[in-house]
């Protein structure tokens, strides 16, 4: 409801209900913002009752396993059939855990004359004879033929030998022409195959 | 003065009205005093019982006798348990209360944000359990969604400076995915650094 008034220099004037409706909206509106907000700025936690101990510091470091190999790269020079020839290898566990060697991929040649790398056999084992690679042990550690199904990273043949931490060995990478090879394989050439030797901690 | 602060102005006064008019109206009244008694809260802390008496050992691939170690200058592997053994010292009171003993999540982080830092991490992270060495009967392990915690019950008795041996075992777990390759995952975390500076024991009332 309105009311006219007249003010100090006698003109009409308008008043407003004090409590309309819409100002008690606002007020109430204020009221609460005020309210939640004293509760939550009066800072502290509302957890329950809690206690809590630190410990000391410290910092945990891991190692790493890793292997090397040194030599020199097979070369084979007038292989007939029957024949084996070998090339060592220094393979080297840098690391701080035991490894379980295995051959975890085997490259096909680059270059292949003659159908060579179909008829040969690849082998290859870790031995700590004397001897080194030219007495071969009795059961190879792998062997295969670049025809069959090789090994991969995702499905390593294990050579059965651990190599542990700091230790080293000797690989021995062999290539063999077996006598059944077939005579068209002579004068053929295979160049630049490779055997990735990998290690699994024990 | 504008519509809010006059809005204000009258609901501050009615709300005045309503906590200040307590009591009665009515001409006769009369009132009798209630003999109170004495509340005594209760109490929860753990503390350490003896500072420096923390010790770290290795269990390889998680058997045998742990064998002691610096850890400053050990360098883990996978397959390890590290243990970190320490007493602390719990005071529970409060004949209804019960709390939970726990490690305080977030414990381990990387040293740095590098890769084997973060993984080493993770893989920690996921492992790291705490156990009380022979617990009194009042600090039980907990089972389900509790696995991991310890239960406080301190009852009407009460839990007063009760020594503790708490251990926290973090183990670097070993072929988590066996048949991947060579154990790639776990590759990821050669050379890792991990920081357990923010490593804490919390008892929190449940």
């Amino acid at each position: 409801m309105l009311r006219a008034l007249r003010n100090h220099h006698g003109e009409p004037s308008v008043r407003r209900p004090l409590f309309s409706p819409v100002n008690l909206a606002k007020a109430i509106g204020a009221l609460t913002v005020a309210i939640l907000a004293g509760v939550l700025l009066s800072g502290g936690t509302f957890a329950y009752m809690n206690s809590t101990v630190a410990l000391p510091s410290a910092t945990i470091k891991a190692g790493s396993a890793a292997l090397t190999t040194t030599g020199t790269p097979l070369v084979l020079t007038g292989l007939y059939p029957g024949q084996t020839q070998s090339a060592a290898f220094t393979i080297n566990n840098t690391g701080i855990v035991p490894l379980v060697l295995n051959v975890s991929g085997v490259a096909a040649p680059a270059a292949d004359a003659n159908s060579l790398s179909a008829a040969l056999t690849i082998r290859v084992d870790v031995t700590t004879a004397a001897a080194g690679c030219s007495i071969l042990p009795g059961t190879a550690g792998w062997q295969g033929t670049f025809a069959a199904t090789l090994p991969t990273a995702n499905a390593p043949v294990s050579l059965n030998s651990t190599l542990a931490a700091g230790a080293t060995a000797t690989l021995c990478l062999s290539a063999s022409l077996p006598p059944s090879a077939p005579s068209t394989v002579q004068g053929g050439t295979t160049k630049s195959f490779s055997v990735t030797i990998g290690g699994v901690q024990s | 003065m504008n519509k809010l602060v006059k809005g204000a102005v009258a609901t501050a006064a009615g709300v005045a009205l309503l906590m200040g008019g307590a009591g009665t109206f009515a001409y006769w009244n009369a009132s009798t005093g209630i003999t109170g008694g004495t509340i005594v809260a209760g109490q929860l802390t753990v503390a350490d019982a003896t500072p420096s008496n923390g010790v770290w050992t290795v269990q390889t691939n998680g058997t045998g006798t742990g064998v002691v170690v610096a850890l400053s200058s050990y360098k883990a592997s996978p397959g390890d348990v590290l243990t970190y053994t320490k007493s602390v010292k719990i005071t529970a009171t409060g004949d209804n209360l019960t709390a939970k003993l726990s490690l305080a999540p977030g414990s381990i982080a990387g040293s740095t944000l590098s890769t084997p830092d973060v993984s080493l991490a993770s893989y920690l992270g996921k492992t790291a359990t705490i156990n009380i060495v022979s617990p009194p009967t009042t600090i039980v392990a907990g089972a389900g969604a509790d696995a991991g915690k310890y239960l406080v019950t301190p009852g009407t008795t009460g839990i007063i400076n009760q020594n503790v041996t708490v251990a926290v075992v973090i183990t670097f777990p070993k072929n988590v995915n066996p048949g991947t390759t060579n154990g790639t995952l776990e590759n990821s975390t050669m050379t890792g650094s991990v920081n357990l500076s923010a490593l804490a024991v919390n008892l929190d009332q449940s």
